[in-house]
């Protein structure tokens, strides 16, 4: 419903005149780790006299990292300072991006010595207003700002893992003696005696014998 | 064969192994160092960079790029706007606000040909534009010095300062034996900081 509400106030704002838009940024690079998880946040403002619908967008490049935006279309109020800007959030997850030798399926037993250049997603954020109506043929108009931004992967070089080895062995360890420990401790004490006495009688009569 | 006691030492000597390797695997011991008596006193030292900018269309240019009712075969037909102005100049500009701290440049585009609501098409490379930095007349911006639109962003104003106009003109080619009809397209206009890539 709000969203609904959100398209028709759209449509309707975009029939009169455009207002202007305005972006405004503290930061144009972030260094992440590989699979790591970061968060960026851009302002939006407008310090033309008519209020104005924008959409926030992350240039192709970016698009492929990003796990969220916080909102798509964004009311931003007439008369809205830069010291006043609306903040939007963007949160990139990155992916594994670097080369790593694996002993097991492409991904255990792995180690990772980072001799690759470093990789970075280079692109922009764009704040654009909703394009203007034309009655008639012609051309409608759009305006937008952009600020740069650049991803930098870090890659964290590391040793062969063996964990996974370490982990079978511990799982194997774990199940033969927890078996010795069942079959040995599963009759009751007495029982378990009357055997330990019968066997020892057993040896005793064998060495009789010699 | 291997009696029960023995196997369950070889076993348990495994599985302890098998977790202090996995300790030393995936733990990070820090490094322990002796530092002695020295004394040694640290602050931080902190700046945040901020950049903003924003542009406004005139209303001229926020109703749309308007060429009126053309008859086919005709060269370089004038938008409504491109002489309307004082001196004869312009009334489609971009302006930079005065809230920015960084001057900047313009970028433009079209999304696609211009196409009527039949699918009839007038090539893009038939709608152009010329722009001048800050200042327009009749002669400025000049069809001499006119561009193409492309579907990708180029740069169509360099260094407009805090405050400044970007004032633009555009033309449209019409052949002979165009359909009739509405045509339409969207040019988007993109303001970036100045210097760097549309």
């Amino acid at each position: 419903m709000r969203k609904l509400i959100l398209l028709v106030m759209v449509i309707m704002l975009s029939s009169f005149v455009l207002a202007g838009v305005g972006i405004k940024w503290g930061q144009e690079s972030a260094l992440i780790n590989e699979r790591g998880k970061t968060c960026m946040t851009y302002q939006v403002y407008n310090p033309w006299p008519e209020d104005t619908f924008v959409t926030i967008e992350l240039s192709d490049e970016l698009n492929e990292i990003l796990t969220l935006q916080e909102v798509e279309t964004k009311l931003v109020p007439a008369d809205t300072a830069s010291s006043e800007a609306i903040p939007i959030e963007f949160c990139f997850k990155v992916p594994r991006v670097y080369e790593r030798d694996c002993w097991l399926f492409g991904s255990l037993i792995c180690k990772q010595d980072c001799n690759e250049e470093q990789k970075i997603y280079s692109g922009e954020v764009s704040v654009k207003s909703v394009p203007s109506e034309i009655n008639g043929g012609g051309s409608a108009t759009q305006m937008a700002v952009s600020a740069p931004l650049n991803i930098k992967i870090k890659c964290n070089a590391h040793p062969r893992n063996f964990s996974l080895i370490y982990i079978i062995i511990t799982l194997i360890s774990l199940t033969i003696i927890g078996l010795i420990l069942y079959k040995k401790y599963r009759k009751p004490k007495l029982e378990r005696d009357k055997e330990k006495l019968k066997k020892i009688k057993k040896k005793i009569k064998k060495e009789t014998h010699k | 064969m291997i009696k029960g006691g023995k196997l369950l030492f070889i076993f348990g000597v495994l599985l302890l192994f098998s977790i202090v390797m996995l300790l030393i695997q995936n733990i990070n011991i820090p490094e322990f160092t002796i530092t002695g008596a020295a004394t040694e006193g640290t602050t931080s030292s902190n700046v945040t960079i901020e950049k903003y900018l924003s542009i406004d269309l005139s209303d001229n240019l926020s109703e749309g790029i308007i060429f009126g009712n053309l008859n086919p075969d005709i060269v370089h037909s004038n938008a409504t706007h491109n002489y309307d102005g004082a001196s004869d100049g312009s009334t489609m500009l971009v302006n930079v606000s005065a809230d920015s701290n960084t001057a900047v440049d313009f970028c433009i585009k079209a999304n696609t040909h211009l196409i009527s609501d039949g699918g009839d098409i007038i090539g893009l490379g038939n709608e152009s534009y010329c722009n001048n930095a800050t200042t327009t007349d009749i002669i400025t911006p000049s069809l001499v010095n006119k561009s193409s639109l492309t579907t990708s962003y180029v740069k169509s104003g360099n260094n407009i300062s805090i405050g400044d106009d970007g004032y633009y003109r555009f033309w449209l080619n019409v052949t002979s034996g165009q359909a009739s009809g509405d045509y339409n397209n969207t040019i988007s206009f993109k303001g970036i900081e100045i210097g760097a890539a549309c």
